[in-house]
């Protein structure tokens, strides 16, 4: 019997990674990174808006934009 | 009455539904009618909602008949520009999606601007405001910039529309003013906090940068609510001028609260 070829498909690599993204490590970690200290009995309220900005993020960062297009480096209206 | 015999004006449907010479239902039969005779040429309309204006005009009779308190406007039928989310109904162009990039801007500029503060003073900070602060100065600089990206996209699109039209009218808030104490609101059909959702229909327009003129609406037992009117970039002036013709024909009004009458 043939062996199934694990689904390496860029949405299903992105979504393996998303289900796996432990966001209390990736604040602990980052806080570090920028001399943030956040006293533990703060630490759930952080992760807990953190994780609310990913959600916020994620529609965005799935939206299909033009190479091409590039950040305005002075934002005229 | 049949799509020959509409009154033109908002007014005057509004006139003749409030006299009972007309019924909401006839009023938005009749504008289908006119829709369906000329939009093959005039091409104005994308989306025509004729079931749920038609269960909404029902129920607007239905409710006058029974003597209930309406809005002024309730059964005049009405278009909505599709820059605008509608509950159940898709509208161009993202407008939900330019909120949730306006956020994710606002959320990173706003940590970064006191992250000095958060790293030296954190207990100075307002324990709602530090968490959400701390929480957006970890975002990474590629979501940043794709929201950035996204903006520039979404303010290219709105341009469009301007080619067309030279003012949007839309609602400030999505609810009449709140209460100083009110914490919660409903919003589309949720309920949910005040503070974070007053912008909900403001955001969009800010992200790109639109002149943006706010003018009170006053209903009757209610607190005033906000329409907002949208003008393209650099047009400050037609806002203006439809501002202040607004205000003369009495839709808007900014009365003096009583405490400062007195004074």
């Amino acid at each position: 019997m043939a062996t199934p070829s694990p689904d390496t498909s860029p949405d299903n690599v992105s979504s393996q990674a998303a289900n796996s993204f432990d966001a209390a490590a990736y604040v602990q970690q980052s806080a570090q990174l920028l001399n943030l200290s956040i006293p533990p009995e703060q630490m759930a309220s952080v992760v807990e808006n953190f994780e609310r900005i990913q959600a916020i993020a994620q529609p965005v960062l799935d939206f299909p934009l033009p190479d091409s297009l590039e950040a305005a480096p002075r934002f005229e209206p | 009455m049949t799509a020959s015999t509409l009154p033109l004006t908002a007014a005057e449907i509004k006139a003749h539904l409030q006299q009972g010479d007309i019924t909401a239902q006839e009023a938005v039969t009749a504008t289908l009618e006119r829709i369906q005779t000329h939009n093959d040429r005039l091409n104005c309309f994308t989306t025509i909602l004729s079931e749920s204006a038609l269960e909404t005009a029902a129920d607007i009779d239905r409710r006058r008949l029974a003597g209930e308190s309406l809005g002024p406007l309730a059964g005049v039928p009405f278009a909505v520009k599709n820059l605008f989310d509608i509950a159940g109904t898709v509208t161009l162009p993202e407008a939900a999606r330019a909120r949730a990039a306006a956020y994710l801007i606002t959320a990173s500029e706003g940590s970064q601007l006191h992250l000095s503060r958060l790293q030296h003073q954190l207990d100075e900070f307002d324990p709602a405001t530090r968490d959400r602060f701390l929480a957006g100065a970890l975002i990474p600089s590629s979501w940043y910039i794709q929201a950035q990206r996204f903006r520039r996209w979404y303010r290219d699109q709105v341009r469009q529309i301007f080619q067309t039209v030279d003012l949007i009218l839309a609602p400030t808030t999505p609810c009449p003013a709140p209460f100083i104490e009110q914490t919660t609101m409903d919003l589309e059909g949720e309920t949910v906090l005040v503070r974070p959702h007053l912008g909900f229909y403001t955001q969009p327009l800010s992200f790109i940068g639109l002149p943006v003129l706010s003018v009170p609406v006053h209903l009757p037992g209610e607190l005033p609510v906000g329409v907002q009117l949208i003008a393209r970039p650099y047009d400050e002036q037609n806002l203006f001028t439809a501002a202040i013709a607004l205000e003369r024909v009495g839709i808007t009004q900014a009365p003096l609260a009583k405490t400062f009458e007195a004074t």
